[in-house]
């Protein structure tokens, strides 16, 4: 006979059974689609007190991200990135044409301070022209990779590309170091902040490392294999090229130093932006930028692409647009692959300052596939309407003609099948639109008058 | 009281095989992880800790972070575990592309794994696939995710 104690244990064990059976599954498990999030609309009584009236809960959340810019974030690959005396002497070699090996052109010759730090043309003309436009440096502290196709994984690192094309300045590291290491004055500050500078007497004059190729004259050897290298430095030994890039380094580091304090000033959406975002109607702020920031972060998808406070998500697209009449078609980011794969001065390379961190993973991590054939690093916004042309190669002259593009998309590259973007539809755009997020675009500048020498600081000496 | 006692002992020693307390056995393994989900054909069960720590629901936008997640075998016979490898990445079907980097897995236990590389840069929905391979065969888990 049963007793009863077992007969309970019974019960209890059949409950426990039958419990773990039709136990639901918590919200989070599904083994399919579970967005991470709740919804983002819309239930009125969960809105924020006083949401502005025509922006959802969902928009004033995009809008948060966009502003303020705030503080540059630290660069670890980069011991002197903030280093006042770095800065200084950063900023005196920008503007030095002792880099270009003609002794004419420096950095400021395309980046020129009274132009936001372009050249104003849709494509560079130094010493020949260039295939890309110059890009503004504003905000470059916050980004992750260099150049239009992120070959660059460091700022130290991209500034050696232009000082040693041959249609940009044409110089080169050896011939650049023993430059400063004979003007006694510049080598003991690059000494105060990096340690004494070796004797270069028993090297030659020169030893261009890399011919940059672009589209007008592609590379007829493989990047990073010595047919790539001139004689002379295939006849240095590994640890004097090794010694040659260390100080190279140094070079780029106190050009990037300066470069991370080419910071944007704040902006009349800057200043709207917490307004807008308690419900503040912000008056002050012109009623077309708030229709176009309205557009920008819900029908034109802009900030998609163009989001956080630099207005850009440091990725690649292809967004389709033809090349520029002249040109080839330009493989962008897809091309970039051997040159981040040869780069001596990489954020996971020999000569960086933090070879385990964030930038150096993602150097060494990098994934380039078919997808991102024809894609162009995402520009940051601020101060865009000072700095026509636009697009990598200058393709359009105004604001105007970029938003065209992405409204009808006329002469745009028919999209691959393979790699659908259903961000490259029409956006069908009215007129009143489009000059509403000219007005929103205009809103994004700032009134900084940027500081700099007015004479080329190797004149001085 | 003996006999309850005995009769329960039995109880437990004749579930210990069946497939509904192994699966049971299973979940429970992952109990710590704020996100459990089944593969596509239901092999394995997956732990996810988006934020490694153990707190965050959510990845963080456009920023570094790391993953940890735990693999079970939904029949629970954890000898499954030994040979078993991962490969983890994160894509935008809809726009035709995935991240930047390829995540770095690191092994840090039986079925135990931890991730690191993965930055979601654009807003939107982002599907987290896993991919478990044991022997010759692979499985997949995946589920959507949204940077916040």
């Amino acid at each position: 006979m049963v007793d009863r104690t077992t007969v309970a244990l019974f019960v209890m064990l059949a409950f426990a059974s039958v419990g773990c059976e039709a136990t639901p599954r918590p919200p989070d498990v599904h083994p399919n689609r579970v967005p991470a999030s709740a919804p983002a609309e819309e239930n009125p009584a969960e809105r924020p007190e006083l949401p502005a009236p025509d922006f959802t809960p969902a928009e004033l959340r995009r809008i948060a991200r966009l502003s303020p810019l705030g503080p540059p974030p630290a660069d670890p690959t980069n011991r002197v990135a903030d280093d006042p005396r770095a800065r200084a002497l950063g900023k005196e070699l920008f503007f030095d044409a002792r880099l270009s090996g003609s002794g004419t052109v420096s950095c400021a010759s395309c980046h020129d301070p009274i132009r936001d730090f372009t050249d104003g043309r849709a494509l560079p003309s130094t010493l020949g022209e260039g295939t890309r436009n110059t890009p503004a440096l504003w905000n470059l502290a916050w980004e992750k990779s260099f150049f239009w196709d992120g070959r660059a994984s460091t700022l130290w690192g991209q500034a050696w590309v232009p000082i040693e094309h041959p249609r940009e300045m044409a110089g080169d590291r050896l011939q650049v170091l023993h430059r400063i290491a004979g003007d006694r004055a510049l080598c003991s500050e690059f000494e105060a902040l990096f340690g004494v500078w070796p004797s270069l007497d028993r090297f030659p004059a020169r030893a261009t490392v890399a011919p940059a190729s672009d589209l007008r004259e592609p590379l007829p050897a493989a990047i990073g294999t010595a047919a790539e290298f001139t004689p002379e430095w295939n006849a240095l030994s590994s640890d004097d090229r090794d010694l040659i890039d260390a100080l190279a380094t140094q070079v780029g580091k106190v050009l990037a130093a300066y470069q991370r304090t080419l910071v944007s000033g704040e902006t009349s959406f800057d200043r709207a932006a917490p307004l807008l975002a308690t419900g503040d109607t912000a008056a002050d702020y012109p009623e077309a930028a708030r229709r176009g920031l309205k557009l920008f972060i819900g029908k034109a998808r802009c900030h998609l692409c163009h989001s956080g406070p630099t207005f850009s998500d440091h990725a690649f697209h292809a967004t389709g647009v033809a090349p520029r009449p002249g040109l080839p078609e330009d493989q962008g980011r897809f091309g970039a692959r051997a040159r981040i794969e040869a780069d001596p001065f990489g954020a996971n390379g020999p000569h960086s300052d933090a070879p385990e961190g964030d930038a150096a993973f993602r150097a060494g991590a990098g994934v380039i596939t078919g997808s991102d054939f024809g894609a162009f690093r995402t520009p940051g916004l601020r101060n865009v309407a000072r700095t026509a042309p636009y697009m990598h190669a200058g393709q359009f002259a105004t604001l105007e003609e970029v938003l065209r593009f992405y409204s009808d998309r006329v002469g745009s590259i028919p999209a691959d099948p393979a790699h659908p973007e259903p961000l490259n539809e029409p956006l069908r755009l009215t007129r009143a639109e489009i000059a509403d997020l000219i007005a929103f675009l205009e809103s994004l500048s700032d009134e900084i008058t940027p500081t700099f020498p007015r004479t080329d600081p190797s004149e001085r000496r | 009281m003996i006999r309850a006692l005995a009769l329960i002992a039995l109880f437990f020693v004749g579930c210990a095989g069946s497939p509904r307390i192994d699966a049971i056995a299973a979940r429970a393994r992952l109990v710590a992880f704020p996100h459990i989900i089944e593969s596509n054909d239901g092999m394995w069960l997956v732990g996810i800790d988006l934020s490694g720590d153990g707190d965050a629901h959510t990845p963080p936008f456009d920023t570094p972070y790391a993953l940890s997640f735990a693999i079970e075998p939904a029949d629970g016979d954890r000898s499954n575990l030994a040979d078993v490898t991962i490969v983890v990445d994160c894509t935008m079907p809809q726009h035709g592309h995935g991240m930047n980097v390829v995540p770095s897995v690191r092994r840090s236990g039986p079925g135990r794994f931890t991730a690191r590389g993965f930055e979601l840069f654009m807003e939107g929905e982002w599907l987290l696939t896993i991919d478990i391979t044991k022997g010759i065969y692979t499985e997949r888990a995946q589920w959507w995710i949204e940077p916040q």
